[in-house]
């Protein structure tokens, strides 16, 4: 049997959504019916939508996600950041130089994102434009590193950088494998 | 230079293919300087003449895995992201001069910029054939992962709904349907035991100081003369006569429920 994901990224990529279309993708997958239909539902309305949302958008709120942000903020750089990091397992440098300047952010490990993300209750774009905002200081993971001013270093070469203990290697393994001992 | 075709197969085999005018885009901005073209990307009109498809900055967000160093991927993905939200329904809207946002479509676009955000990162660990679509139709993929968040949330929410009837008291019509599905066929061990398990979910509202008492027999004793150890007696602030009553009741009705269910299944 086909892959539902699948099937409806094959909808969704036909040239044209035609009720016939439709029809025969019905035919072809009647188990996949009422997502077929509600996808169909939703790209004809792209279509509807399309001039409305080429007006420029509003600039953003105070909203939930700025109050998500900032509470990745306060956890990994602020005044949550001795708890946060006692309750993983990793010390409080770890955390604090887990910052856009000091981390090359394309080079963060996706399960590593996901677990900051599931840990916090935000979602993974909450912990990266955390990590982007930073505390608004130039930061250091380690006292005898300059900080600020230098480029952003690769995930790995950070963790080699951090001199943690076989423990704390542990930690941090289960982190990135995802492992939420909550 | 050249462009990677996409890896995705459809279930026909095909490959997926970016439209000839994406094509071409990305040709003719591979040429440009990388600051023209985050400039270009910046523009949120599509009606501008300089407006760059999302389908086009996708592709450079992916190029940027041969060059770790530099903030292009940061710069691309804030674009892409806001554009990831502008594509799904709106969920603040003006009413006089405040802003009034709706929660469900703010937690549905939530979750689903965190869905493209993982494929991109997943994608920079290893190529991720999901992701191919964004290159083929944008906005189309943000709809339909869209509207894959909607239908979850439907569900969780739905799954959430009171048992009754708020206003008759009755049982809700969708939830008789449900038990007569399972009623009307034989159930294999393992629905046997997910019915069990929500039925017990399911009692649970609806009774919940009879199941208070359920749950709290597993872990501990009405009455104890142990130090330190607590009785149910004090975690329900109750009597003992009522512990036992709440007990009692509680251990009919999931027989009642089971036996219940036993009978018509037979």
């Amino acid at each position: 049997m086909a892959n539902r994901d699948d099937v409806l990224s094959d909808f969704t990529v036909e040239e044209e959504l035609s009720p016939s279309v439709l029809k025969a993708y019905l035919q072809r997958y009647p188990e996949y019916a009422q997502d077929l239909l509600a996808l169909f539902n939703e790209l004809s309305m792209t279509d509807l939508e399309a001039t409305e949302a080429s007006l420029p958008l509003e600039t953003k709120a105070m909203n939930a996600e700025t109050l998500r942000v900032q509470h990745v903020r306060q956890s990994l750089f602020g005044s949550g950041v001795k708890e946060f990091a006692r309750e993983l397992g990793l010390p409080r440098a770890f955390f604090t130089g887990l910052n856009a300047g000091v981390v090359h952010l394309a080079s963060m490990p996706t399960g590593l994102l996901k677990t900051l993300a599931r840990k916090l209750d935000v979602h993974i774009q909450d912990v990266i434009s955390g990590m982007q905002q930073g505390d608004g200081q130039p930061v250091s993971m380690k006292s005898d590193v300059k900080p600020g001013g230098e480029a952003p270093i690769e995930f790995a070469d950070y963790v080699a950088q951090a001199n943690l203990s076989e423990e704390e290697q542990r930690a941090l393994q289960a982190l990135l494998a995802g492992d939420g001992s909550d | 230079m050249d462009i990677e075709p996409l890896r995705k197969r459809k279930t026909s085999g095909e490959t997926y293919t970016r439209r000839p005018l994406i094509t071409e885009f990305i040709k003719k901005s591979l040429q440009w300087p990388f600051e023209d073209l985050l400039e270009r990307a910046s523009i949120r009109d599509r009606r501008h003449n300089d407006y760059v498809p999302s389908e086009v900055l996708v592709c450079h967000l992916r190029r940027t895995k041969s060059n770790n160093s530099d903030g292009r991927f940061v710069d691309l993905y804030n674009i892409l992201r806001d554009r990831i939200e502008a594509a799904c329904p709106r969920s603040d809207s003006p009413v006089g001069e405040t802003i009034h946002t709706n929660a469900r479509l703010a937690e549905i676009r939530d979750a689903t910029v965190d869905h493209v955000t993982e494929l991109i990162f997943t994608d920079r660990e290893d190529y991720d054939e999901q992701l191919d679509i964004y290159e083929v139709v944008f906005e189309k993929a943000v709809r339909s992962a869209h509207i894959t968040k909607l239908r979850k949330v439907n569900r969780k929410n739905n799954a959430n709904e009171d048992l009754q009837d708020p206003v008759t008291g009755d049982v809700r019509a969708v939830v008789e349907a449900a038990l007569d599905r399972y009623r009307k066929h034989g159930l294999t061990d393992e629905e046997d035991f997910d019915y069990r398990i929500n039925l017990r979910r399911a009692i649970d509202p609806r009774h919940a100081k009879t199941m208070d008492t359920t749950e709290l027999r597993a872990e501990f004793l009405i009455e104890t003369t142990k130090d330190g150890e607590p009785s149910m007696t004090e975690l329900l602030g109750c009597v003992e006569k009522t512990v036992r009553n709440r007990r009692d009741r509680a251990i009919e009705k999931i027989r009642q429920a089971l036996m219940l269910e036993v009978k018509n299944g037979e």
